[in-house]
């Protein structure tokens, strides 16, 4: 009975001198979005926080504005931490970093982005799944911009639910920090989303691809979108084809991307074989645009068929031969299903890889035609 | 009371299962990935097997001397070499334990209490951990009877929560490894097995002998395929060379995901806790073991003040190592010999020398 | 020093008189029958214990108004008085010998009437415990909706009477014990002869023969002498107040036993199966029990970890919660001075002493207790900004959640260890609620109830028997054709299978 009580004793010595890592939920600042910019002159980076400002939110806020938006010159996200330490009255927790905002001038350096990738993940607390963006007028204006923004989303910043919203259109591919990390190590290269600031709105679009480590180029939205396809992340998406002088609108459901090997001599062709499923959205309504037959509905297929054949082509062109990018993972494909032939070429894949031949095949679906024949 | 506990053999089995699995869980497929790339699954079935034939030859022992426990045995077969023996399984079962706290020790540090001294959160386990062990086989038993389920209830989790963005062709290419990194992959992933030696000291008291085989292999089979369950899944999420270069894929997995809903994000510090009981089940036998193996060496007849007498001196080992790097290599240069005097010369020793016995008796 | 019932009736009556000096309810009868040599009889009990109108109409009117003890010839009238006496003078129904006078006195003082007789040498026993005792009534602390409504009341044979009823089997035991040196408790040890195992009942016979102390008050006492680790804070006895749950248990191969002045019965062994159990959950249909038995599952687990997890989140790893969460939480502490964890151990102490005053005042005034306490102080205390309304709400929470617990004992048990949680969290987070669940359940597996794991029937004996089909999930009856096996019946089968088509 005794030796319990001492060890009790011990037990409760020992706690009461504890707690060392109680910080209260309410003294503790989660940012939400972290933006780098150079700064060039005595520290690297000029790093932007934004966070909510928790005494506007609940029942009876006392505090009016929404987030708040501070900057500081540091070397790397951490050491920003401690600089701030001066200048705001919490710590700030990483664990909630929704967005991480890498400007131009970041992604041209080959090293810059390599060290804030690590810095995320090697840290324990920081999220991992915060998504990358590539704000091509600036970090920190681009945050800036979300307090001006018109659109405002308190929590979880404007900027985070922007690039969740993708459903409707396939205009940029969000990725997280652990997807890229991902797609590096599989392919070299990865297309972040671009933002900007524009008319008290912000915009995000097209994308930015990075081949070892750094700014290859940049894809339109609209290149960023055949992209996406082909890589099997889109959800849904509309497509526009001009049939016989009429606008036929395609909203496409379903969409899936198959590589074949084709040949494996000198010059190794791949397939893409791109099947897309969906109904029609609009046609025109009327005489003449009625759908009756299979051959009605065939001849509609083939039309998107084409379009989306040329406008798939030509990005896959672009990345291969301009940009020089792997976003395609052809050869992790190769890799995994073709390993031998992967063993041979894999040394010289930088260079092998823009000259094979890529070739799109687009196989168009329409399952429903809509209430209206 | 001086009666002698009982275990039934569904006990046997949730001991060997959550003595098995262990710290080494979250850091698995990292070290497989480094050395055999994607086929993990492969080596951990050859050491799965391996592992089978172990545990034979275990109940073998017992097989030949029913109703008399591993210290009466091996004072009769091993003779002279009776003490060393049980001063090498005696540290091998100490050392173990103390790394299995370290372990805990740094993972919690690090990604749930980054200020506290790490010499209080191994104290707190290892106090915590005292008061099971300080109580015969049958408790330690059963407290490996219930982390069993919590352990398949974790893999499952895991599973459940990653099978939605798996994609399974980073498991290809098949098979294109050569025979010396697999022999190799096996010797990495048989630290992942060390935990069955536990039989020794539950075989004798299980109270069903004509099921221990079964229940045993059993036991292993599902520890086998729980590793390959979660090595898979971590194949299936990360490229080879992302894994190559992660020391815990498991929590970076679970961290990488969010539960459909978005109930609870950021599911690490939920499935940390839930791996701080399976670590418990770990350290438990391991550490009874040392004590029990210890009042044996000095003829007590209660091992409940060796229990009490190891808790600085585990918690003193444990904070040796420097830091992460220096903890590998102990475990690399010392526990490695002393696990395969404990898990395979001594045993072996014991069985021959047994044969030998009774044929010369015959 | 009297030993044995003297023949002269002065001497023995002067010794009773002696012992039960300065005790004012002692209260005795002369009386002279016998028209020729005046047999001198004296009838003593105990004024309140005894029933005098049955000694009155049975006895003392006989006597008095008997004609033949008249007609007695005078010669051996010694040798044939006690025969006459036993045969016809006494019409009560339960008569006995006595000549032991310390048994004698313990007579009188459990409320039968002794009756001495001049010349005898032994004293007349007559039956008459009659004092007022509460009737039978519904179980206060285990209502149920579907279900019997008697209850135990603190007469022991009204309460065997009650068990007897339901098991109406010759193999059904009911042994007498009398424990404590002092108040001489009846002890009625209850069992079924071919159900139960052996070892267990010698256990309990020991440990009830072993008792050495000066008074059993209640069963609780009783309970408390007889359990395994008297250090733990789990009840590891049952008590109830039903008598059905006592049959039921009976029947499961379990021991009962029944303490006299205690409405409470005490069933060993307990496990954490049997105390989550309540009687309802074996009458109603097995879907709604097994969906009861979850629920109450999490109550248990909430109402003990529901602060320290709300503790943990909130101080140490608010990363767990998802950011829309995180943000609202933040929002509602931002005023809150304490850290959570003297805000839960604030609030936690503050629901108990609305509980305990709730508990010792009964009817309205309990009620207004609980209502000024319960929502005057929480509203304050949030409008006050000492507490955020989320903490409000999760110590609610854990105080309904424990009342949710069938076993009294276990729910307050366990509100021990809510404590010791809301301790640990404050130190660890959530390291130290694993940390308490690691002690916790250690302790409930290391704990034994009469030989018998505490943690039973999930302890993994006994599953082979099909002992899980009634746990969390309850199997139909139909399919519980066994006992539970963690009481090791001798007969292990209750139930033939009934084959009905389909």
């Amino acid at each position: 009975m005794r030796k319990i009580l001492l060890v009790f004793i011990i037990l409760i010595s020992i706690l009461l001198t504890a707690c060392w890592d109680m910080v209260e939920i309410n003294n503790r600042i989660y940012p939400y979005s972290v933006g780098f910019d150079m700064d060039g002159k005595e520290e690297k980076y000029n790093i932007t926080y934004s966070y909510p400002n928790i005494n506007a939110l609940g029942k009876n806020p006392t505090s009016q504005e929404k987030a708040f938006v501070v900057s500081t010159k540091a070397d790397n996200l951490f050491h920003a931490m401690h600089h701030l330490s001066t200048r705001i009255s919490y710590p700030l927790d990483l664990k909630h970093l929704k967005v991480i905002i890498l400007t131009e001038e970041v992604i041209k350096d080959d090293k810059l982005v390599k060290e804030i990738v690590d810095g995320v993940i090697r840290d324990f607390i920081a999220n991992k799944n915060a998504q990358l963006l590539v704000a091509t007028d600036g970090a920190e204006k681009l945050l800036q911009g979300t307090l001006k923004a018109k659109e405002q989303e308190i929590v979880g910043g404007t900027i985070y639910n922007l690039l969740l919203n993708n459903q409707g259109s396939s205009f940029f591919t969000p990725i997280t920090m652990g997807n890229f990390v991902e797609d590096i190590d599989m392919s070299g290269s990865a297309i972040i989303p671009l933002g900007y600031f524009m008319d008290d709105a912000i915009h995000i679009e097209g994308g930015a691809v990075i081949k070892e480590n750094k700014l290859a180029g940049y894809l339109t939205p609209k290149e960023n979108r055949a992209i996406a396809y082909l890589n099997n992340k889109v959800k849904s998406d509309g497509v526009n084809v001009d049939y016989d002088g009429t606008k036929l609108s395609l909203m496409i459901s379903e969409s899936k991307t198959k590589k074949k090997l084709i040949s494996r001599d000198e010059n190794i062709k791949i397939q893409l074989n791109l099947q897309m499923e969906g109904h029609i959205h609009s046609f025109i309504h009327g005489p003449g645009g009625h759908i009756h037959t299979l051959e009605d509905n065939q001849k509609l297929e083939r039309a998107a068929e084409k379009v989306a054949e040329k406008e798939l082509q030509a990005a896959v062109d672009k990345v291969q031969k301009d940009l020089k990018s792997d976003v395609l993972f052809i050869g992790s494909y190769l890799d995994k299903f073709h390993h031998k032939l992967w063993k041979d070429i894999e040394k010289d894949w930088d260079e092998i890889y823009p000259e094979i031949d890529i070739d799109v095949k687009v196989d168009v679906k329409i399952r429903r035609r809509g209430l209206i024949k | 009371m001086s009666k002698k506990p009982k275990i039934s053999h569904l006990h046997l089995r949730g001991l060997l299962v959550s003595n098995m699995i262990g710290v080494g869980i979250l850091s698995l497929p990292n070290s497989l990935a480094d050395v055999v790339g994607n086929n993990g699954w492969l080596v951990l079935l050859i050491a799965g097997f391996l592992f089978i034939g172990l545990f034979l030859i275990y109940n073998q022992i017992f097989n030949l001397y029913p109703g008399k426990d591993i210290f009466e045995i091996s004072r009769e077969t091993l003779g002279f070499f009776y003490y060393p023996g049980l001063v090498i399984m005696f540290l091998y079962f100490t050392l173990f334990a103390a790394i299995i706290a370290r372990n805990l020790g740094e993972l919690i540090k690090i990604f749930l209490l980054q200020t506290t001294p790490i010499s209080i959160i191994i104290l707190v386990f290892i106090m915590a951990t005292a008061y099971l062990t300080s109580h015969e086989i049958d408790c330690i038993a059963r407290a490996g009877y219930f982390i069993y389920p919590i352990i398949i209830i974790f893999t499952i989790m895991i599973v459940l929560i990653s099978l939605p963005k798996a994609d399974y062709t980073h498991l290809l290419p098949v098979l294109k490894t050569d025979l010396k990194s697999v022999v190799k992959g096996v010797g990495t992933s048989s630290f992942s097995y060390f935990g069955v030696e536990i039989a020794f000291f539950a075989i004798p008291y299980v109270e069903d002998r004509e099921k221990i085989v079964k229940s045993g292999v059993l036991g292993i089979i599902t520890v086998t395929l729980i590793y390959i369950v979660l090595v898979i899944m971590t194949l299936a999420h990360f490229s080879l060379e992302q894994i190559k270069s992660i020391v815990y894929p498991i929590l970076l997995l679970v961290r990488q995901l969010d539960l459909p809903g978005f109930f609870l994000e950021n599911l690490d510090g939920m499935i940390l806790s839930l791996w701080v009981l399976v670590v418990f089940a770990t350290i438990a036998p391991n550490y009874y073991a040392a004590a029990i193996i210890m009042s044996k060496v000095l003829k007590t007849k209660h091992h409940k003040y060796f229990v009490l007498g190891l808790v600085p001196v585990l918690l003193i080992i444990s904070l040796l190592p420097e830091n992460f790097i220096v903890l590998f290599d102990i475990v690399q240069k010392y526990h490695n010999i002393l696990a395969v005097l404990t898990l395979l010369v001594i045993p072996v020793a014991i069985l021959i020398s047994a044969y030998f016995r009774k044929k010369v008796q015959k | 020093m009297l030993r044995n019932v003297s023949r002269d009736i002065e001497i023995t009556f002067e010794y009773i008189k002696e012992r039960f000096k300065d005790c004012d309810d002692l209260i005795y009868r002369r009386l002279e029958v016998g028209r020729d040599y005046g047999i001198k009889l004296i009838f003593i009990m105990i004024d309140g214990l005894a029933g005098k109108t049955d000694i009155s109409d049975f006895s003392i009117e006989n006597l008095v108004f008997e004609g033949d003890l008249n007609v007695l010839g005078l010669e051996h009238y010694k040798e044939k008085i006690l025969n006459y006496f036993t045969q016809e003078g006494i019409s009560n129904f339960d008569i006995k010998e006595e000549k032991d006078i310390e048994l004698m006195l313990n007579s009188i003082m459990s409320g039968d009437t002794v009756l001495l007789v001049d010349g005898l040498d032994t004293s007349i026993i007559i039956d008459s415990k009659g004092w007022s005792s509460r009737s039978i009534s519904e179980p206060v602390t285990e209502a149920v909706i579907r279900g019997p409504r008697d209850g135990f009341t603190e007469n022991l044979r009204t309460n065997t009477a009650l068990v007897r009823r339901r098991i109406k089997d010759t193999r059904f035991k009911i042994r007498g014990y009398s424990v404590g040196r002092r108040s001489k408790t009846n002890v009625a040890l209850m069992y079924i002869e071919d159900i139960v195992n052996d070892k267990l009942l010698d256990e309990v016979k020991k440990r009830i023969l072993e008792i050495d102390i000066d008074g059993i008050v209640d069963s609780s006492i009783l309970e408390h002498l007889i359990e395994d680790n008297y250090l733990s804070v789990f009840p590891q006895v049952e008590n109830t107040e039903r008598p059905d749950s006592v049959a039921a248990s009976l029947l499961e191969g379990r021991v009962a036993l029944i303490v006299d002045n205690s409405p409470f019965a005490l069933i060993v062994p307990a496990t954490l199966g049997t105390l989550l159990q309540s009687s309802e959950d074996h009458y109603n249909r097995w879907i709604e029990t097994s969906v009861v038995r979850i629920i109450r599952v999490i109550a248990v687990l909430t109402s003990i970890l529901g602060s320290a997890i709300y503790i943990s989140v909130i101080s140490y790893q608010p990363g767990l919660l998802p950011s829309t969460l995180l943000y609202y939480i933040a929002a509602n502490r931002v005023n809150v001075p304490f850290p959570a964890v003297i805000e839960a151990g604030l609030m936690e102490i503050t629901m108990e002493i609305i509980r305990q005053a709730g508990t010792r005042i009964s009817g309205p005034i309990g009620s207004t207790v609980g209502i000024v306490g319960g929502l005057i102080i929480g509203q304050a205390a949030v409008e006050a900004g000492i507490v955020s309304n989320l903490m409000i709400i999760v110590v609610a929470l854990t105080t309904i959640c424990s009342f949710a617990i069938p076993s009294y004992e276990l729910a307050s048990a366990l509100r021990v260890y809510k404590f010791a949680f809301i301790v640990l969290a404050g130190v660890l987070g959530l390291y130290g609620i694993m940390i308490g669940i690691i002690l916790l359940g250690s302790h409930l597996i290391v704990l034994n109830s009469f030989g018998i794991p505490f943690s039973s029937p999930y302890s993994g004996l006994g599953i082979e028997e099909g002992d899980l089909k009634d746990t969390i999930v309850k199997a139909p009856l139909q399919r519980l054709w066994m006992r539970p096996g963690f009481t090791h019946p001798k007969d292990k089968r209750r139930m033939g299978r009934v084959k009905r088509d389909e």
